[in-house]
């Protein structure tokens, strides 16, 4: 095919879809690999606007190869998502070097559409789908631009996005009907998922890198009224073994599950994102797993399998739940500390176990202690020496959450009291659009419970006593710079603030809605969708016979309006002069004198005034007009409407015997 | 009732409107990208099974239901297209024809419509709404006679490629193939010797007349290049020397060889008794053509030379 156009507008178009293409790799690409790119891509742009050099096959074929050994030396691998996504990003790189031909052209395009589509083996979110109906919507536009290059870019994107409107029915029925197995296709393996959120000790800094991130852990949408900000305490891990830095998990399940619940049930949904680990968290306290997962002797619910995507997830808790101590649990586990270090504290706490009756004046002691002695919240503190908790209650007195629990669970050892680490998510910004929390990263945290006779274990927050603010408003009434950042508080926004909150929350319950009816779209939810209307599905083919019916609707009812319709739009608006001939032509045939496809307008006309004399007149006007507008020097506003006006006025009769 | 009655009623008119031209049929089928683009959703859609992702679904469909609805763009784009009329000039045996297809395109515009003919080029052409498109599409006349292009085919792959739609249109068209023009054309003593063989100088250079712009069919020879040069296209020299001279152009003085070389030659004699500005006539077995000059007498010679013992030579050809 010859090009047309003097100005090869192509070349920058397949830019675009290349730069949109790459656009969201870029984050995850080595650096060296976008600019790889990059440098290609400009030198074609240039040499769409002047002629350079144009490199040989063999300086392709070694550019190319060279891309590609530099990646495998990079990945050391050939296969996995991340390397093929940068093998096909280095070939893509040198590809707009040769583009000469039209084939060549839409190769390039649809390699393009390749790395777009390999953005579904990262990410599924809200923003991601965003993200590929524009993509798609580029990559259509300039498929057109490749088949018309004359027509103006504008266009071409109109016409792509009429094609994309139209086919938005079809891609709903196909999406909601199309048969969901529950358990994958092949159920071949998935590709790990990278792992975000806790891991399962704790050391020092690690509930603050946390905090750091503004990622959704989970959504929560309560039957009935939200819990208050201050028993919004979202349980993960519990930690049992103390080496002096680090606290870990306790080896080996003891006990059952806990037993003996009072108090009412809380029902909610949680909706979670994808974190490639295996534990939920649920409100404080769990009384019962969902399916799929279990409640553990700790009270924690972990999940058969990693999360992999966005799941939904029905729990319910108890917030004023008692939970008995299991006879191990009260044992030497919950009161062992590490042999030497942190003389200072340990004797502090013998102190007040010594001076004092019960356990729970003890407590209060302790947290009295952390009250009166002007410690304080922050993220950044200073470095502790070698005896940590001395060093961070008698010297330093600044630090966060992970400090307070830490050094907290550590002298209510020392005084003879169990304890252990809990680590999880407090607080929970409440969305007034869905009535529902949403909980980020920023909102880790670690407390403390302690066994206190006849109670069982009771929660502690010595993180409370500090710093009261960060349980009852979040981290940014503590730290305001955190979280929404410097640029979008409060005070630097004024106004404005008002309706960047209201923004944030609107996109945060379209996230949810995303997350809750197109993610976690299950077999499951398919069948009740189905059985909701009326259809019982109890095959993966009865599922395909019930979307091969809603097709064939979809197919009759589009056919029928678009018969209905052109036949009317073409009577009516879109060419005055043949609507009305047509109308004038129909209403002799409902008089009796229908034309002949053989029959012109002159042999129309003689042949109506042969048998109907009387219309003569009318007959000839008509006729007459027409023939002119049809036939004549062109289109004539005047005579136009006088043609309407008389076929409209026009009433042949039948015929009189 | 009579709602639907009605409405099935029109879309049989319309059925009727299409078909009743004795209008061929559209066909249409993926392109070979078409084919490749299916296969990616194939495997897009396997995917996205196997591991229950429900983004993977939704562009999955999104994909699929925009080819679906591409194929009927591609469809509408030739959909109700009719011919008009089709006419094309007479050329020489050996040139490319050119046929001008006037069509009727309708309430739309369509773009990128491919014509072709069978043995030709093809044209690429962007059809406007209305009946106002006359679009030129060559073909190659490699022999005398008539040449009927039977049919062009329409294709399109508007608007994103997938699809590849095509349309063969009947086309009621003559072209007149000409001879080719063979030698030198007239002997200064071609009436008296009647010997076109032995040409070898043509008329002298001295009754030079005027200088015009070039016509298909003049001779190399006779082509002013100097002042072709100047960027005005080819001009000829034309020659006053035999003009008011008769002569009579005879199928027996048009030398040896096949029928074929001997319409050739006299072709080329024609050319240059025109060109010279000389009273022509032609006289070939079982038709005479009494000398006169113009265009009109120009075209009725090369037309007999054109159709001389072709079966069905008296076909009523216009122009």
């Amino acid at each position: 095919m010859k090009v047309r156009n003097p100005v090869d507008r192509q070349v920058p178009a397949i830019i675009i879809v290349l730069v949109t293409a790459l656009a969201p790799h870029a984050q995850r690409l080595p650096f060296w690999i976008t600019g790889w790119c990059l440098l290609f891509w400009g030198y074609a742009l240039l040499g769409w606007h002047r002629p350079l050099p144009r490199p040989g096959r063999a300086v392709k074929i070694a550019l190319a190869a060279s891309g590609i050994w530099a990646a495998v030396a990079y990945y050391g691998y050939l296969s996995g998502r991340d390397a093929g996504v940068a093998m096909l990003a280095v070939l893509l790189g040198v590809k707009p070097l040769e583009i000469d031909s039209l084939r060549d052209r839409i190769v390039t395009v649809f390699l393009a559409y390749f790395l777009i589509l390999a953005n579904l083996l990262y990410r599924q979110s809200l923003l991601m789908a965003v993200y590929l109906f524009l993509a798609v919507l580029i990559t259509t536009a300039v498929l057109i631009q490749l088949n018309h290059p004359l027509r103006d870019p504008a266009r071409q994107v109109r016409q792509a996005g009429l094609i994309m409107a139209q086919a938005l029915p079809l891609m709903l029925i196909l999406f909601l009907l199309f048969p969901r197995l529950p358990g994958g296709l092949f159920r071949l393996p998935e590709p790990a998922a990278a792992q975000s959120g806790f891991s399962d000790t704790m050391s020092p800094g690690d509930v603050s890198s946390l905090v750091l991130s503004r990622e959704p852990v989970f959504r929560a949408e309560f039957d009935k009224a939200v819990p208050s900000a201050s028993s919004r305490y979202w349980r993960g891990l519990v930690l049992w073994h103390f080496d002096g830095i680090r606290w870990e998990k306790r080896t080996g399940a003891l006990g059952g599950p806990p037993t003996a619940v009072t108090g009412g049930r809380i029902g909610y949904t949680m909706l979670m994102e994808p974190s490639g680990q295996k534990w939920m968290f649920p409100l404080d306290r769990p009384v019962e797993a969902p399916r799929g997962a279990q409640l553990t002797p700790d009270s924690t619910i972990v999940l058969e399998r990693e999360l992999k995507r966005v799941e939904r997830f029905r729990l319910a808790s108890s917030v004023n739940a008692v939970l008995k101590p299991a006879e191990e649990d009260g044992g030497a586990m919950a009161l062992e500390l590490p042999k030497t270090g942190n003389e200072r504290s340990k004797s502090l706490a013998r102190q007040w176990a010594a001076s004092l009756g019960s356990p729970e004046e003890v407590v209060g002691k302790a947290l009295d202690f952390f009250r009166q002695n002007n410690f304080y919240y922050t993220l950044q503190p200073p470095l502790l020496g070698e005896n940590r908790i001395d060093d961070f209650l008698f010297r330093t007195r600044k630090g966060f959450c992970e400090y307070y629990a830490s050094s907290f669970a550590f002298l209510m050892r020392a005084a003879g009291i169990p304890s252990r680490i809990v680590l999880g998510y407090q607080g929970g910004e409440l969305n007034p659009l869905g009535n529902y929390l949403v909980v980020r990263q920023s909102d880790a945290h670690a407390w403390v419970e302690v066994v206190l006779p006849g109670r069982g274990w009771v929660r502690v927050d010595p993180t409370a006593a500090v710093a009261p603010d960060r349980i009852e408003l979040g981290l940014d009434a503590v730290i305001p710079e955190i979280g929404q950042g410097l640029f979008f508080s409060q005070d630097r926004l004024g106004p404005l603030y008002g309706l960047w909150r209201s923004a944030r929350f609107r996109w945060d319950r379209m996230n949810y809605l995303w997350n809750n009816y197109v993610l976690d779209y299950t077999h499951e939810r398919q069948k009740d969708l189905l059985a909701r209307l009326g259809v019982q599905t109890d095959s993966f083919f009865s599922t395909f016979k019930v979307l091969a019916f809603a097709l064939a609707g979809a197919g009759v009812l589009i056919l029928v309006l678009a018969v209905f319709f052109t036949a009317a739009i073409r009577d009516s608006r879109m060419d005055p002069v043949a609507g009305a001939y047509r109308k004038f032509c129909r209403r002799l045939a409902k008089a009796g004198l229908p034309r002949q496809p053989h029959q012109g307008p002159q042999d129309y006309a003689f042949m109506v005034i042969r048998e109907r004399p009387e219309l003569e007149n009318e007959v000839t006007a008509i006729t007459g007009l027409y023939i002119r507008l049809r036939y004549g020097r062109g289109p004539d506003r005047g005579e136009e409407k006088a043609l309407i006006r008389r076929v409209d006025a026009f009433r042949p009769g039948k015929k009189r015997r | 009732m009579r709602f639907f009655i009605r409405l099935i009623r029109r879309a049989e008119e319309r059925l009727e409107r299409a078909y009743s031209h004795g209008k061929p049929r559209l066909y249409i089928l993926p392109s070979r990208f078409g084919f490749m683009f299916l296969l990616v959703m194939a495997g897009l859609l396997a995917g996205s099974a196997n591991y229950n992702n429900n983004l993977g679904f939704l562009m999955t469909f999104l994909l699929g239901a925009m080819t679906f609805v591409s194929m009927f763009h591609t469809h509408g784009n030739l959909a109700g297209l009719t011919v008009l009329s089709s006419r094309s000039k007479p050329v020489f045996a050996g040139d490319t024809a050119v046929i001008e297809v006037q069509l009727e395109a309708g309430r739309q515009a369509r773009p990128s419509v491919i014509f072709n003919i069978p043995g030709g080029a093809a044209e690429v052409v962007d059809l406007k709404a209305g009946r106002e498109n006359r679009v030129r599409v060559p073909v190659e006349a490699p022999v005398r006679g008539v040449l009927k292009p039977e049919s062009v085919r329409l294709q399109t792959v508007y608007p994103i490629g997938l699809f590849r739609a095509w349309i063969r249109i009947d086309l009621d068209v003559d072209v007149l193939v000409y001879p080719r023009p063979l030698g030198e054309g007239i002997a200064p003593d071609f009436t008296r010797s009647g010997d076109g063989d032995s040409d070898d100088g043509g008329p002298g250079v001295d009754d030079f007349r005027e200088i015009r712009a070039y016509q298909t069919g003049d001779l190399p020879q006779r082509i002013a290049w100097k002042q072709s040069s100047r960027g005005h296209g080819l001009m000829t020299k034309e020659f006053q020397g035999q003009a008011g001279r008769s002569v009579m152009l005879d199928w027996e003085n048009s030398g040896k060889g096949d029928v074929e070389t001997r319409l050739s030659r006299l072709c080329a004699m024609v050319l240059a008794a025109g060109a010279q500005g000389m009273e022509y006539g032609l006289r070939l077995p079982g038709l005479e053509i009494t000398p006169d000059t113009g265009d009109t007498h120009r075209h009725q010679c090369l037309k007999a030379l054109a159709l001389f013992r072709l079966s069905g030579s008296g076909m009523g050809l216009s122009s």
